[in-house]
């Protein structure tokens, strides 16, 4: 351990390592390029260890066994947290910014007494200095921000940085928990999932999502037509489910599905970190808005400038006519 | 059984369609530039809090940080129910970072005395940190529950939640006090009620600086903050590979053709 480490929290999901992890490795191992120290993963609950290989690119893999850190449950995360980074001093913590990362980070950041950085999208090391970009304002806005304090806890956006191939011998610590846990004052009863019967937008490989820009219920028809056309089925941003234009299993985003489709076609969508967070590592990403400062077009491929509803039906038909031909 | 809660508000700039011009050299928004609003899921957290009231009694008590205009919020929660109102106005907590913050509203909690809820928006629409509910929680050593979206149950001291977790939603059992940071599908927040405005719209507002919270002064403001904002900018297209596609026929067809030779399609 060295004063110059970086730590990662790697996260799973039912089961499965959630794709930020190796993303957040990814981040660690640039990152450890800069300050000249290790890569340390760590891992929690029982089955911590069936993960490490997937992460073995990290130097050293710390996997925290105690049944209390089966489910995600704040206090016995954070109290291990605590400890393992008190003990590590790492030179900056890297958290993902999903649902777990938020919950914890903040609270670990108060704990430690250390600086919390949301939204970092760029993370670069000089000297003594951290430079991080994050995203403020929705998206429209980005700050530099300078931290000297270790460790800096930094809450990284999905797809900030790209997971690589890469694999190492990193040597696994398997312990059991450095401090006592028990049940805390949040006790998990439940998950609830969204009703069947709709269809499942993370399973489709084609998505064309309509945003704020559709203005009008009445327009929805035309961009479902799209879909259709393209083979794919009708996604949305939150304010359209909000408005009740569409169901909530359709919504893409933080607080609603995270989907990966080989298209997205985004209509009329700014893009805030809160939806980009649910679509960001689709395959290719087409973008189409009025406005040419909309985030969006931040993570598109592809950009277009103009009113969606000037493309929508042509495009259904240019579509349609090609399956014709073919 | 009565219940006290306190819920935290910010007055924020409407960043909605924030430009880069609207932004200070120290990272701080230029509120002059833009309209001054209530923060949206603050409003949601009030919302909360006055329909627990109005179901099993008790008080909600509303504290601000921020400059003297921030009162406005204030006024605007008492409009809407709320029995008390606080604001917190110190020239010395400016430029306070997230834990800064968080130390500054623990004081101001602890100073009110008894409570079974602190209550706040997920998170505010100029810094989208969502950092200082949970680290306010920390600071005053009590637990804290994220993204609540309903208050399924609340009986002997134990409150059942339903919190939106974005794949789903999860259910929870957390005891008092609790800090809970409510998302803005939680509920719809009342107006203010015209009979209220009148007999509010002069009340006054009670005013403490840091010296009445008893805060330490190395952790306010400037001295307290970790964090440095060195330099803001507008977001600028980075992606590579990005594509301009010209908004005309031609273009449209050959951005399909590109993706059928691409195989997406």
């Amino acid at each position: 351990m060295s004063a110059q480490d970086i730590l990662v929290l790697a996260e799973t999901n039912q089961e499965a390592l959630a794709d930020i992890s190796l993303e957040l490795l990814a981040g660690a191992r640039q990152l450890a390029g800069g300050t000249g120290g290790q890569v340390v993963a760590v891992l929690l609950g029982p089955d911590g260890a069936k993960h490490a290989d997937a992460l073995s690119a990290a130097d050293r893999i710390l996997v925290i066994d105690d049944l209390q850190l089966a489910a995600f449950s704040p206090e016995p995360y954070l109290a291990v947290l605590e400890s393992v980074v008190s003990s590590e001093g790492p030179r900056a913590v890297l958290i993902g910014s999903t649902t777990i990362g938020l919950d914890v980070a903040p609270a670990l950041g108060a704990r430690l007494d250390a600086p919390v950085l949301s939204g970092c999208q760029q993370i670069v090391v000089e000297g003594d200095t951290l430079k991080v970009t994050s995203a403020i304002c929705g998206g429209k806005i980005l700050a530099d921000v300078e931290v000297k304090g270790s460790p800096a806890i930094l809450l990284v956006l999905p797809g900030s940085f790209r997971p690589t191939e890469e694999t190492g011998a990193a040597q696994v610590e398997t312990l059991p928990s450095p401090v006592a846990l028990k049940p805390g004052a949040v006790t998990f009863e439940e998950l609830i999932l969204p009703e069947a019967g709709d269809v499942d937008i993370t399973q489709q490989d084609v998505l064309v999502a309509v945003g704020r820009g559709i203005q009008q219920e009445g327009n929805m028809e035309a961009a479902e037509e799209l879909a259709h056309a393209l083979g794919g089925e009708l996604a949305a941003s939150r304010p359209i489910v909000d408005q009740d234009w569409l169901p909530t299993t359709r919504q893409v985003g933080k607080s609603g599905m995270i989907v990966k489709p080989k298209f997205y076609l985004a209509l009329g969508v700014s893009g805030a970190p809160e939806h980009q967070e649910g679509m960001s590592s689709s395959d290719l990403i087409i973008a189409v808005n009025t406005d040419p400062a909309a985030p969006i077009f931040e993570v598109a491929h592809y950009g277009v400038e103009m009113d969606l509803m000037d493309l929508v039906e042509p495009l259904t038909e240019a579509i349609n006519a090609r399956k014709g031909e073919a | 059984m009565p219940y006290a809660s306190i819920v935290c508000v910010k007055q924020v700039p409407d960043t909605a369609n924030i430009t880069v011009e609207a932004m200070k050299e120290d990272g701080t928004v230029n509120r002059a530039a833009l309209p001054a609003i209530f923060n949206p899921e603050d409003l949601h957290a009030l919302e909360t809090a006055l329909s627990l009231r109005d179901e099993h009694g008790g008080t909600v008590t509303v504290v601000t940080m921020g400059p003297p205009k921030a009162a406005e919020v204030l006024r605007e929660c008492l409009y809407r129910g709320a029995d008390r109102a606080i604001l917190l106005t110190d020239g010395r907590a400016a430029a306070s970072d997230t834990l800064a913050t968080s130390y500054i509203l623990s004081r101001a909690v602890k100073t009110i005395g008894r409570y079974d809820f602190v209550f706040c928006g997920r998170q505010a629409i100029d810094g989208d940190t969502a950092q200082v509910g949970p680290q306010c929680a920390e600071k005053l050593g009590i637990p804290q529950v994220t993204y609540l979206e309903q208050v399924i149950d609340l009986c002997d001291g134990v409150v059942r939640i339903r919190r939106n977790v974005g794949h789903g939603w999860e259910i929870v059992e957390a005891r008092l006090p609790v800090l809970l940071t409510v998302v803005e599908t939680a509920n719809q927040p009342r107006p203010p009620a015209a009979r209220r405005v009148m007999r509010m719209k002069r009340a006054p507002i009670e005013q403490w600086d840091l010296d009445d919270i008893g805060a330490d002064l190395s952790r306010c403001g400037l001295a307290g903050s970790p964090t440095k904002v060195h330099r803001i900018q507008a977001i600028v297209l980075t992606k590579e590979g990005h594509t301009e596609i010209p908004p005309t026929e031609e273009g449209a067809r050959q951005m399909i053709h590109e993706l059928v030779v691409d195989r997406t399609l």
